[in-house]
């Protein structure tokens, strides 16, 4: 029985950086109840020049859109079981076809890669939604604000539409760039006020958990290459809120079946190849006119294939996964060549 | 009422542009954004200036082919250090800077290796520096003379630039011209503007100065071949004052080549005192001051977000209470609350104050 997890989210909203200090934190050595090791030669040049840069206060530059990478990292959990951890990136002109409302055609009559594409969402045991609060508190056009909310509301609803239930996270990035609004904030709440659309539908219970990170800590100001100043990572890389959404993510691959979900069967998912396939075929679909030029949305597909389970199941506590006001979350050690884990947002 | 110092103007920059810069991508509003968009701008230009004012600190002598500049900076150093290039024959700037004994260097970018000579008599360095600017010039190659002089002291140095615009604006890199604008735009922290006070200020001068060093510039030294009276100088000010409209500079009336034909006599003190080096020497003696400078930053901080704070004032209406992105004020507002003058840019920034 094979498992796979699946990444969603925009442009910009901090994939490459989210990755790598996964892929850094919990290493090929990591006892924290999950490691990956990169599987290609490929996978760890990606994840060490990310790491150089970051350190070096920098950003890793931007995945270009239909620039396919094959990225695998064997995954092995506290049990000792190993799986195989696969990420494929898909250009977000991909998305919108797929998922945004108003260009969201039936699954029929998207081109045959796309078609893949959506099964994959769809089929994935674990979706987690990684969301830029900058594309809500800091756009100011309602209208643009509305699209990327229809943009995650598709992608949910699509993800639900066979199967209620089907386990899924909503991940908010970047969070040190809001600590002001997100301290004492009851995390629930704010993301009703800002994604009203997608509340009042998957935020109504805890099914969807939310969870607040920081992959990079705390950024500082430097200049660009003309002069102006910008925000970059501070190269200390101490980030932040990654306890609870591993957690929960590992338990719900690995962990026991929880009891609001155990009622329901799960059914297999697609095989990892099949899945890969979808993605790298994509490329060659794409209507660049249906792009909108906002954001440049890009798929991150995680594959998680997990070949040493019997039966993958869904799990996790989701109230329990989202930190509470207060809580204290387990610090990670540290290695000389690894990011801190704190646990304060 | 006296603004609290910006002890750290470049830090203050930098929050405050962002903040303008990302409240403009935000703002529906045209008007407003472009408003937000202009600050932004002039915040980058106080930062450039800010961030140059805590290394060493360059004050290029700017202008058209013979207008005085070589002459006014001799009459600066009381003595006739800088060659008089009559005619674009030496393109490289030579920074004047302190130097325990007489010595000229020549150095590139590209190279750790440095060429330096000792130089005992002003005639002795014009014939170093006419070999070595007409032999070695090239983008990136510098030459400086080190000289005991007070006028240096702190780290500051005081560069002749080439006549600008002899012929007409070269565009293409390698050129004169190329390597003045690129010294201008990469190691200059402030201009003295030197026009000839007979010619007055004329378009070509003020394209010239608006493309390359507006935001460094605010003195203008006027040449003059005989003593002005102080209505003819007044008169001069007021005729070309309109055409800086943001910041009014400063008008120094010099009369370089007297004082220096003068030489170190009692009526050379007497030529000092009325014909403008003094109070251009008390200028280049407050930009000695790191402390001064910062000063006057912080005070241009201040000015800006009074200016701005005006502007929104009339330009608000009920749908637009606030010009700010709302994170990115947030994030300002956490910046400004660890000094007092964060704090007082904070007050007079706050949307709905």
């Amino acid at each position: 029985m094979m498992a796979s997890i699946v990444f969603v989210g925009t442009e910009g909203c901090g994939k490459t950086v989210l990755i790598t200090v996964l892929s850094k934190l919990y290493g090929p050595t990591s006892e924290k109840g999950l490691s990956l090791t990169p599987l290609t030669y490929e996978t760890a040049e990606y994840v060490e020049r990310a790491w150089q840069a970051l350190k070096k206060s920098e950003w890793p530059p931007s995945t270009p859109p239909g620039k396919r990478s094959r990225l695998e990292w064997q995954c092995r959990f506290a049990n000792g079981s190993a799986t195989t951890l696969r990420l494929v990136d898909s250009p977000g002109q991909d998305l919108r076809q797929v998922f945004a409302n108003s260009t969201q055609k039936s699954q029929e009559e998207l081109p045959e890669a796309l078609q893949e594409l959506a099964e994959l969402v769809q089929s994935a045991d674990v979706v987690v939604f990684l969301v830029n609060l900058r594309d809500f508190w800091g756009e100011g056009d309602p209208l643009k604000r509305l699209n990327n909310e229809w943009l995650l509301r598709g992608a949910m609803d699509h993800r639900t539409r066979h199967r209620l239930s089907a386990p899924m996270c909503l991940v908010f990035t970047q969070a040190d760039l809001y600590a002001d609004e997100l301290r004492n904030a009851d995390i629930r709440k704010l993301a009703a006020e800002y994604l009203p659309n997608v509340a009042g539908i998957y935020f109504v219970d805890e099914r969807v958990p939310i969870f607040v990170v920081s992959a990079v800590g705390k950024t500082i100001i430097a200049t660009d290459e003309t002069g102006r100043p910008r925000r970059v990572p501070d190269g200390k890389l101490h980030c932040k809120g990654f306890s609870a959404w591993t957690d929960w993510l590992i338990g719900t691959v690995s962990g026991p079946p929880r009891a609001h979900y155990s009622t329901e069967s799960v059914p297999p998912p697609a095989p990892p190849e099949t899945a890969v396939a979808t993605a790298q075929g994509s490329d060659s679909e794409l209507d660049a006119n249906l792009s909108y030029g906002i954001v440049i949305a890009v798929v991150f597909v995680f594959i998680l294939v997990c070949c040493g389970f019997g039966s993958c199941r869904p799990g996790g506590t989701p109230s329990s996964a989202v930190p509470q006001q207060g809580q204290h979350l387990t610090e990670h050690a540290i290695g000389q060549d690894v990011p801190r884990c704190e646990t304060d947002l | 009422m006296t603004n609290p110092n910006c002890d750290n103007v470049v830090e203050t920059t930098d929050e405050l542009y962002l903040l303008f810069s990302e409240s403009a991508e935000f703002q529906q509003e045209a008007a407003i954004r472009k408003a937000l968009h202009e600050v932004g701008n002039l915040l980058l230009q106080i930062r450039k200036r800010a961030a140059q004012a805590r290394q060493r600190y360059v004050i290029a002598v700017v202008g058209l082919t013979n207008v005085g500049k070589s002459t006014l900076i001799s009459a600066l150093f009381g003595t006739d250090l800088a060659p008089r290039r009559n005619g674009p024959c030496t393109a490289l700037p030579i920074e004047f800077c302190y130097g325990a004994e007489q010595v000229i260097c020549l150095s590139h970018r590209d190279s750790v290796q440095r060429q330096s000579q000792t130089w005992s008599s002003p005639a002795e360095l014009h014939g170093l520096l006419e070999r070595w600017s007409v032999d070695f010039v090239g983008p990136g190659t510098r030459v400086s003379v080190q000289l005991p002089h007070p006028l240096l002291q702190d780290g500051l140095v005081l560069a002749d630039t080439p006549g600008f615009g002899a012929a007409q604006f070269e565009q293409a890199e390698g050129t004169h011209e190329a390597i003045v604008r690129q010294y201008l735009q990469s190691d200059v922290s402030q201009v003295f503007w030197v026009v000839l006070g007979e010619q007055g200020i004329g378009q070509r001068e003020v394209l010239f100065r608006d493309t390359y060093f507006a935001d460094l510039c605010d003195d203008v030294v006027v040449s003059l071949g005989e003593e002005w009276t102080p209505s003819e100088q007044e008169r001069f000010q007021k005729r070309f004052a309109g055409q800086f409209r943001r910041s009014p500079p400063r008008f120094h009336f010099v009369r370089s080549l007297e004082i220096l034909e003068a030489g170190h006599t009692a009526s050379a003190e007497q030529l000092e005192l009325a014909g403008g080096i003094q109070d251009l020497k008390r200028r280049i003696s407050d930009s000695n001051s790191p402390a001064i400078r910062q000063n006057s930053l912080s005070e241009r901080v201040f000015r800006l977000a009074d200016d701005w704070s005006v502007w929104f004032d009339l330009h608000r209406s009920e749908r637009h209470r606030s010009p700010w992105r709302p994170d990115s004020w947030s994030r300002f507002a956490s910046f400004a609350q660890t000094t007092p003058a964060g704090q007082l840019l904070q007050a007079r920034l706050a949307p709905g104050k």
